[in-house]
């Protein structure tokens, strides 16, 4: 037996995203079982499967609840577009008539004055939208906004491949242009998930902080 | 396997003793996340019941959550063990360990 404190941002991961009644109990063992010698990496999915499992557990036994923050989340990205739209435009406006010192051709530049304020909005909105989602649905939080969290995960992906096959005959794309692809498909979703639990930890909507999770 | 667990444990039984043992007799290692989620299930269903033990600090002064077998829960192992007797019974390919 030791002293031995377990990864940390296993345990903090744990704290606010292992929902139910036992989180403190399961907690405890399994510190308990750490300090009698498991590794660091048993203890880290240990706390990924707890997450995951009563997650899952949580949209079973809620699935209208889960329907209903599906329809939310998706009611709210597809409205936010519109503002987003209208405020990429006249941020990509104001921005290239500031960025004057690159290459016009190259994909960095367009994507600078292009795309990047487009892109910053798309990611407040998403935040925003995860932050209502999980408000609205304090007690079963982190079930609702991870199953939507995943739905924005899965709908990036698509988009991807769909405009990757619209795209006709191969084309040479710059690295700068796939990482930014990437990045695209993986920060969308993030940006919905870390609003969402901001929001939560914050008391963000009510003035109070409710981490409803017991 | 959990009921059978508590069982064998009697007073003992919290997270840790739960998960080990159900580790030594099937050899695979046991998400302790999936034992409380099926421990809450047979207590939903009155088949076991639980107490909150005091803080200790070698678990970073978190309680244990001890659980117990209720006699509806004992009832419900032995109905599974004649259950699953009748059915071993009625399966001659696996008589005698060959399989």
């Amino acid at each position: 037996m030791t002293d031995q404190q377990p990864p940390r941002v296993a345990t903090w991961l744990a704290q606010r995203l292992v929902s139910g009644p036992r989180r403190e109990s399961l907690l405890g063992d399994l510190i308990e079982q750490y300090r009698q010698g498991r590794s660091g990496s048993w203890y880290w999915r240990q706390v990924i499967v707890a997450i995951a499992v009563c997650s899952a557990h949580d949209l079973a036994a809620h699935k209208w609840l889960a329907l209903r923050a599906l329809t939310i989340g998706w009611t709210l990205y597809y409205l936010f577009s519109f503002p987003v739209t209208w405020a990429g435009g006249v941020a990509e406006n104001w921005v290239s008539h500031q960025v004057i010192a690159c290459e016009p051709n190259s994909f960095a530049c367009q994507f600078l004055r292009n795309q990047l304020s487009v892109e910053l909005l798309i990611y407040v909105a998403a935040a925003v939208t995860g932050a209502i989602v999980a408000r609205l649905h304090d007690r079963y939080w982190v079930a609702m906004l991870s199953l939507f969290t995943a739905s924005v995960l899965l709908f990036e992906c698509g988009m991807i491949g769909w405009l990757a096959s619209q795209s006709g005959p191969p084309v040479p794309i710059s690295r700068f242009a796939l990482i930014a692809a990437n990045l695209t498909v993986i920060l969308r979703p993030l940006s919905v998930f870390v609003g969402g639990m901001w929001a939560v930890r914050s008391g963000l909507f009510t003035g109070i902080n409710p981490v409803h999770n017991l | 396997m959990v009921l059978l667990a508590l069982v064998r444990l009697e007073d003992e039984a919290y997270g840790v003793p739960i998960a080990k043992a159900i580790e030594e007799s099937s050899g695979r290692e046991v998400a302790v996340g999936s034992v409380y989620i099926t421990l809450d299930r047979l207590e939903g269903k009155g088949l076991v019941r639980s107490r909150v033990g005091e803080p200790t600090a070698v678990r970073g002064g978190r309680a244990k959550t001890y659980f117990q077998i209720t006699p509806q829960g004992l009832r419900a192992v032995r109905h599974a063990q004649r259950t699953l007797i009748k059915l071993w019974q009625g399966a001659p390919q696996l008589r005698g360990g060959s399989a």
